[in-house]
């Protein structure tokens, strides 16, 4: 029984990571309508920029995931100005084609660098507390504490503020919004950049909850993300929350009964499932015009 | 006669070989109901979709108030005073009712981010200025009991009249509508003829495209009329009912004429 519980806790935790950078993915696939190829960089990005706040500055946690935050929001803001600002007129495929581009422009210039080894991400909140035979660590509440906090900052903003009011707009009918007055413009970079920004953020914690961050690590988080995503309902940011979190106790279940080895099958074979019964994702949007 | 608020002159977009707006010349006066029709195809659209900036002009010139508007950006539009409702209807789906009709409020408050997170004297007053006004413009259209529901659920006349009023929340001179009788039953139709007279007398220019000839008669002052991107006459409903190209281009040329 413990085990379970504590595969569960572990789910739990791991799947607050993959929350927090799905609902960044979320938020940049709603604004332009596209799915983007250079997310797991972005969190890449973060996750050194948190890594290096760490280690060389020796700064808390919390200053290391402010780091995490601002490296991917610039980063945000630079392929906002590289991938969209410079194809405007172009057919929507061109952007998905240069996020392709920049995002195996990061990968190798990071393994260039920064470097090809896994660097060791020193340990934060090392402390646990244990509930019979079940252990929650320190740093996997401090996770969950994290995704709430954020998560609650990203609601009230989207709900009480007037760029929260028109990144919605933006997200449902770039047209109308424009006709409205609506800079849709900038609408574009804030909702990017803030996107990014969460992912950075997610990024940190990737590295400080494994204890590792490396330049190629992108690839794989870019995919959890939008496994996660998917599963939510592709732009819906509750849904890629609940994605995040229910990808993340899939993995630690797949584990728990077969082998570490079959952690990514378990995960994807489960979205596949999901897929299938149900295509628009968990809280998709039924008919919701995907550009 | 009131001044000329709106006017194109040989306007065309091509598209290829298809010429869908035709050096068409047109003039909008203040205050006036003028309505556009033509069969499928005519280019109604099309030519609002040049207005507004959506399309990009292949020739000729639009002017506003005077004004040289020809390719204006889309974000401009509400800014200049006109505002415009779609054919296919384009609501925010998934937010109010009543947030639909705050969007367009946005050129006309200016309260940023840190004003909001402070929730400053400012940022209330706007926010509440914003929450009346799209209560008044919703009871104006007759949906204010529904305004915070969501903007996807109510019926197709329900969703004309909300765009109405949004398109009304920018303030325009000049407020285009696409079809807003399209799909509607006769008594809704009525409905909405009675809310375009309302919103004129309130001293709104209004540009209509209609295919329910009832409506559009009742209701113009100047009726321009389209066929295959040209513009084939305008001018009083009696003297469109009676203009022969009109009912060639409605009905088809009799045979050997």
């Amino acid at each position: 029984m413990d085990y379970y519980v504590q595969t569960l806790v572990d789910g739990i935790a791991q799947g607050s990571i993959y929350a927090l950078m799905a609902i960044g993915f979320a938020m940049i696939m709603g604004i332009l309508g596209l799915v983007t190829f250079t997310h797991g960089e972005v969190i890449m990005v973060g996750a050194f920029a948190g890594f290096y706040a760490l280690t060389f500055l020796k700064t808390g946690i919390f200053i290391a995931l402010v780091a995490g935050f601002a490296a991917a929001w610039i980063l945000g803001l630079v392929i906002e100005l590289i991938c969209y600002r410079r194809w405007p007129k172009g057919p929507d495929e061109t952007w998905l084609i240069t996020t392709i581009g920049v995002s195996t422009v990061l990968k190798s210039g990071a393994q260039i660098v920064l470097g090809t080894e896994q660097q060791l991400v020193p340990d934060v909140y090392t402390g646990f507390w244990t509930f019979g035979g079940v252990r929650i660590l320190h740093i996997q509440v401090f996770m969950l504490a994290v995704l709430f906090l954020l998560s609650a900052a990203l609601w009230l903003f989207l709900k009480k503020t007037k760029t929260g009011l028109e990144l919605k707009a933006v997200s449902m009918d770039k047209t109308a919004a424009a006709l409205l007055g609506v800079d849709v413009r900038r609408i574009l970079v804030v909702g990017n950049a803030i996107g990014c920004a969460l992912c950075g953020v997610s990024g940190v914690l990737l590295g400080v909850y494994y204890n590792s961050v490396h330049a190629v690590m992108g690839g794989s988080a870019g995919l959890k993300s939008f496994a996660s995503a998917v599963l939510g309902g592709l732009t819906s940011i509750p849904g890629a929350a609940i994605g995040g979190v229910l990808l993340g106790i899939f993995e630690n279940v797949g584990v728990a009964i077969f082998s570490s080895g079959w952690r990514d099958v378990i995960a994807f074979l489960i979205l596949i499932a999901v897929l299938l019964v149900r295509p628009s994702g968990l809280l998709g949007r039924k008919g919701a015009e995907k550009v | 006669m009131n001044d000329v608020i709106l006017e194109t002159r040989s306007l065309s977009k091509h598209f290829g070989g298809l010429k869908a707006v035709d050096n068409v010349d047109m003039i909008v006066r203040s205050g006036a109901i003028h309505g556009i029709i033509g069969p499928n195809g005519a280019g109604k659209t099309t030519f609002f979709n040049l207005l507004t900036g959506l399309i990009e002009v292949t020739s000729g010139t639009v002017l506003f108030g005077g004004n040289n508007i020809t390719n204006i950006p889309p974000e401009r539009v509400a800014e200049i005073g006109m505002s415009r409702t779609f054919q296919n209807i384009k609501l925010f789906r998934f937010m109010t009712v009543l947030d639909n009709v705050k969007v367009g409020f946005h050129t006309r408050t200016r309260t940023g981010l840190f004003a909001a997170v402070a929730r400053s004297a400012t940022f209330r007053a706007d926010e509440d200025f914003v929450t009346e006004r799209g209560l008044e413009l919703l009871d104006l259209v007759g949906l204010r009991k529904q305004a915070y529901n969501q903007a996807a659920n109510p019926s197709y006349g329900t969703q004309r009249r909300l765009e109405i009023a949004r398109a009304l929340a920018t303030d325009p001179k000049v407020l285009l509508l696409d079809e807003p009788a399209a799909g509607m039953n006769p008594s809704e139709k009525s409905e909405v003829m009675e809310l375009i007279r309302k919103i004129s007398s309130l001293g709104r220019t209004i540009v209509v495209i209609e295919h329910d000839m009832k409506l559009i008669m009742n209701l113009c002052g100047v009726i321009t009329v389209l066929n295959q991107g040209l513009k084939i006459c305008e001018g009083t409903p009696a003297e469109i009912r009676n203009n022969p190209d009109v009912i060639s281009a409605y009905l088809g040329h009799s045979r050997g004429a």
